[in-house]
């Protein structure tokens, strides 16, 4: 573990789990997919091998996608490289993630949401930055008419939390 | 992910050669049968400890609601080979 680590804590997310972030699904339906890039393990130009999320982490992180999302999908280990300090070969880091990947309604929403969960597993997993990528994702067929119908927001729906707080 | 979302073509397939896979054992008469299981794990400690075992397997495995887990013989093995507790939610192999 890193000095300074602490577990993740899926309770701040709670409030940006607005019911608008379920992903629509079925043909036709479009969705944004997240995929978040856990570190698991880093290394240095040292050999000295550190964890970084541990199993329980990871579990957290299931347990709360399948909760908001309802489910996710864990991929392959993915290897990274990279310097800290381009001109020093000595700041040379390496590590492993784990990908989740998680199909959310393309609202601004779901966008807040992972920007709060980024933040919150930098500061847990004590990282400079944490991996969120999003694409557009159209579940294509042939079928019926989407089951998808959009519709502007009511004012009886939940009010989205605000962005999570930039440091500075 | 939607639970739908796990869902294969029906039609037989194709054994993969070279893989351990189980879909020769499970086959029947002309048929083959995916090597997909659904799978729950209902208590926490044993969902912590097959977090272990199913990323060492390495391979792509999706989880949904109420603890279910969409895994492959690779992935069945390794919960076997460490004792984790779960229950079948598909019908299990028939070496199972």
């Amino acid at each position: 573990m890193l000095e300074g680590q602490r577990p993740f804590n899926p309770e701040v997310l709670t409030p940006y789990a607005v019911p608008d972030v379920r992903p629509p699904m079925g043909i036709g339906a479009l969705v944004w997919r997240y995929t978040v890039l856990i570190p698991t393990v880093e290394g240095g130009h040292d050999g000295e091998v550190r964890s970084v999320a541990t199993e329980m982490d990871l579990e957290r992180l299931r347990q709360m996608f399948c909760a908001h999302f309802g489910g996710l999908t864990i991929l392959n280990r993915i290897p990274g490289y990279g310097w800290r300090d381009p001109q020093d070969l000595a700041s040379l880091e390496l590590n492993l993630h784990v990908p989740f990947a998680v199909y959310a309604r393309p609202v601004t929403a779901s966008d807040r949401y992972f920007e709060r969960l980024q933040q919150e597993l930098q500061e847990a997993l004590v990282q400079g930055l944490i991996t969120v990528e999003r694409q557009e994702v159209l579940l294509l067929g042939r079928s019926t008419a989407s089951p998808v119908t959009r519709r502007l927001p009511r004012p009886t729906d939940p009010a989205l939390p605000p962005p999570p707080p930039q440091p500075s | 992910m939607q639970e739908r979302q796990m869902s294969f073509d029906p039609r037989p397939q194709e054994t993969a050669s070279g893989n351990g896979s189980q879909n020769s054992q499970a086959a029947g008469e002309g048929t083959r049968r995916p090597d997909l299981y659904v799978i729950r794990i209902p208590d926490e400690k044993e969902r912590v400890r097959a977090m272990g075992a199913l990323l060492d397997v390495n391979e792509p495995w999706v989880s949904t609601v109420g603890n279910l887990y969409g895994l492959n013989g690779r992935h069945m093995k390794a919960l076997q080979a460490r004792g984790i507790a779960f229950e079948w939610v598909s019908k299990p192999p028939a070496h199972a």
